[in-house]
């Protein structure tokens, strides 16, 4: 049998087993255990096993996850976010469509202290739907803006997309992490602007707002915000510095939530308790997937399929741009009912080699991954933050309405995808200046 | 003060950003938990004292690389009886809300079986590499001598928990978890 036939069998059990709702972790580590056993015998198959989760999860370099999900575990709970709202708010009163528009900067914001898309846009769903509604927004529209608001998290540091990117392909963390900043920040900005655009057709979404805000009000709600413009800071400067390695990063931010948490007197045992759980949760999940993903893709490298696909790739003749195409339909498919952590793990292992036989950049290429499983994250049926938005919604807006209601954001990202692909340098201009 | 201006106000409207995270499950995976959610404290903690005391004092902490590492590992192999527990791992559940009772029932039973052949297969190998650690009680090579051992056998214990958590769950039958 073919490596081609070998991935191709693999891949249909794993489509059927994610249907019936096992365990994607579990099923990327089972289908590839069997494929091991059968392509190369037991002893292979026993030593993977036995090195690779071990390997993985030591692994000093990735510390950083568990670091990055607990700085914004700590942020979350010490109401950084709040202020950050509270801020954003004032800032943009006299803006048609305020509430929107500091949804979004507060969420780019919220990014820099949270790597987390999923924890992004559950929180301000809590915080900022209910503002929303009680100014007559509409509701779609409104948790459509927080949910695809919450994907600057997926491209703006600390990513944790990013460095799942660089684990599962050996690029550099540093780079990666920098590459996110200026797609994040053109992203956020594409978002404010297409909102101001739509509004002029459709001003219902957003009546005006009556209330007065001062320039007083507005230095107050601005004086606390000094919390997260430390931790952008602290994080994103010493990686582009140089300062620190991005394997530290994870540390000194979490730590420095903390601290400044402490100073604030907004956190206490309990919460910091809660935010270690919450952290050990979840990089347990994340870790489970991934060292499933790369058994997974060592089953792939290791039956022929990798190397027949991309032989398959060169004699068609597809090209970058063929290519490029492939990948994002490839996405938008397997985005449908996949998630952003179990997309990128599935893809990127068989994908990333390809590109880099093309001649593909790296860090560009690894930027429009992660923009696309952002992408995903937020297209029906399935985008994780959908489910994200509607579980936090707590029944203040139906799953008809947030999907009608994303649409405007998914039309801009489109176009933002557009300019990625056409100006690589978005992604790798930042990488390239790096200390 | 206009509404939403301040925290106080803001969120007044608006649920705790944050609620609490439910820990249940039985004792052996709380103190799994525990253990784990103390060590990602001190994975913290020396991660920040380094660049601190390295930037500050020109002294960076050999052991750093080692013991954040191995703690990062005995951390993650530690919280995994609790999801188990929980059931929490990632899955598709697309599709689960329109399928007959029969494939439901197999889709959990696949679970379980994956499950023990996958944890079956880490644990496996996590014991083979405590034992071979406890052999020689491994230590770090860098000048502290950190021993690497402790984290690699609770490794193994992880491992072997989350195995005995499935074989329980698995004993116990789908009744409780499908609503049968």
């Amino acid at each position: 049998m073919s490596g081609l036939e070998q991935g191709g069998i693999a891949f249909v059990v794993l489509l059927m087993l994610l249907a019936l709702g096992v365990p994607v972790g579990f099923s990327l580590a089972g289908v590839a255990a069997i494929g091991l056993y059968l392509s190369v015998g037991a002893s292979f198959m026993l030593t993977t096993f036995k090195t690779t989760p071990y390997t993985l999860a030591s692994d000093y370099t990735f510390v950083v996850v568990p670091m990055f999900v607990l700085m914004g575990a700590i942020a979350g709970r010490a109401g950084i976010i709040g202020d950050l709202y509270a801020a954003a708010q004032a800032m943009l009163s006299r803006v048609r469509g305020s509430l929107f528009m500091a949804t979004i900067v507060a969420q780019a914001g919220f990014a820099a202290a949270s790597g987390s898309t999923v924890v992004a846009s559950g929180v301000f769903t809590r915080m900022a739907l209910p503002e929303m509604l009680r100014f007559k927004y509409d509701p779609g529209v409104s948790a459509g803006c927080i949910a695809a608001a919450g994907t600057l998290a997926g491209l703006i540091p600390p990513s944790i997309a990013m460095v799942l990117f660089a684990l599962l392909t050996g690029q550099p963390v540093g780079a990666l992490l920098i590459a996110g900043i200026l797609p994040g920040v053109l992203t956020a900005v594409a978002y404010m602007a297409g909102i101001r655009v739509f509004l002029q057709f459709r001003p219902k979404w957003a009546p005006p707002m009556t209330k007065q805000v001062t320039w007083p009000m507005r230095f107050h709600a601005l004086s606390k915000v000094w919390s997260v413009l430390l931790l952008m800071l602290l994080v994103m400067g010493g990686i582009y510095s140089g300062l620190f390695p991005p394997s530290a990063a994870g540390a000194v931010g979490a730590a420095g939530a903390l601290v400044i948490a402490l100073a604030m007197r907004r956190i206490g045992v309990n919460e910091i308790w809660e935010a270690l759980l919450e952290s050990a949760r979840i990089t347990a999940m994340i870790f489970l997937i991934v060292i499933a993903g790369l058994i997974f893709s060592r089953f792939l490298l290791v039956s022929g399929f990798i190397g027949e696909l991309r032989d398959i790739v060169l004699a068609t003749k597809l090209g970058v741009s063929g290519f490029l195409m492939m990948t994002i339909v490839l996405f938008l498919l397997l985005g449908m009912f996949l998630d952003s952590v179990s997309l990128l793990v599935i893809a990127v292992p068989f994908l990333f080699p390809i590109s880099q036989t093309l001649g593909i950049n790296p860090i560009w290429f690894a930027v429009l991954i992660v923009k696309l499983i952002e992408i995903a994250a937020i297209s029906p049926p399935v985008g994780l933050n959908l489910y994200a938005v509607l579980a936090s919604a707590d029944g203040r807006v139906t799953t008809g309405q947030l999907f009608k209601g994303v649409v405007p954001f998914l039309a801009i990202e489109v176009v933002i995808l557009a300019l990625l692909l056409a100006f690589p340098w978005i992604a790798t201009i930042l990488p390239e200046t790096m200390g | 003060m206009a509404k939403g201006l301040s925290k106080e106000e803001g969120q007044q409207d608006a649920a705790p950003a944050y609620a609490p995270t439910p820990i249940t499950g039985g004792l052996v995976e709380r103190v799994a938990i525990s253990v784990c959610a103390v060590t990602l404290f001190v994975v913290m903690l020396i991660g920040a004292a380094d660049i601190i005391s390295g930037e500050v004092f020109g002294v960076f902490l050999s052991f750093k690389v080692d013991m954040s590492g191995t703690l990062a590992a005995a951390a993650i192999f530690l919280a995994w009886p609790l999801v188990q527990r929980q059931r929490s791992h990632i899955r598709v559940d697309l599709f689960l809300s329109f399928m007959p009772r029969s494939l439901l029932v197999l889709g959990w039973w696949l679970t379980q079986l994956i499950g023990i052949l996958v944890f079956g297969l880490i644990a496996y190998g996590a014991v083979e590499m405590a034992r071979d650690s406890v052999g020689f009680w491994e230590k770090s090579a860098a000048t502290l001598g950190y021993p690497i051992w402790p984290a690699k056998v609770a490794c193994a214990v992880g491992a072997m928990i989350t195995l005995a958590v499935f074989i329980h769950q698995a004993l116990s039958g789908p009744k409780n978890d499908l609503d049968l």
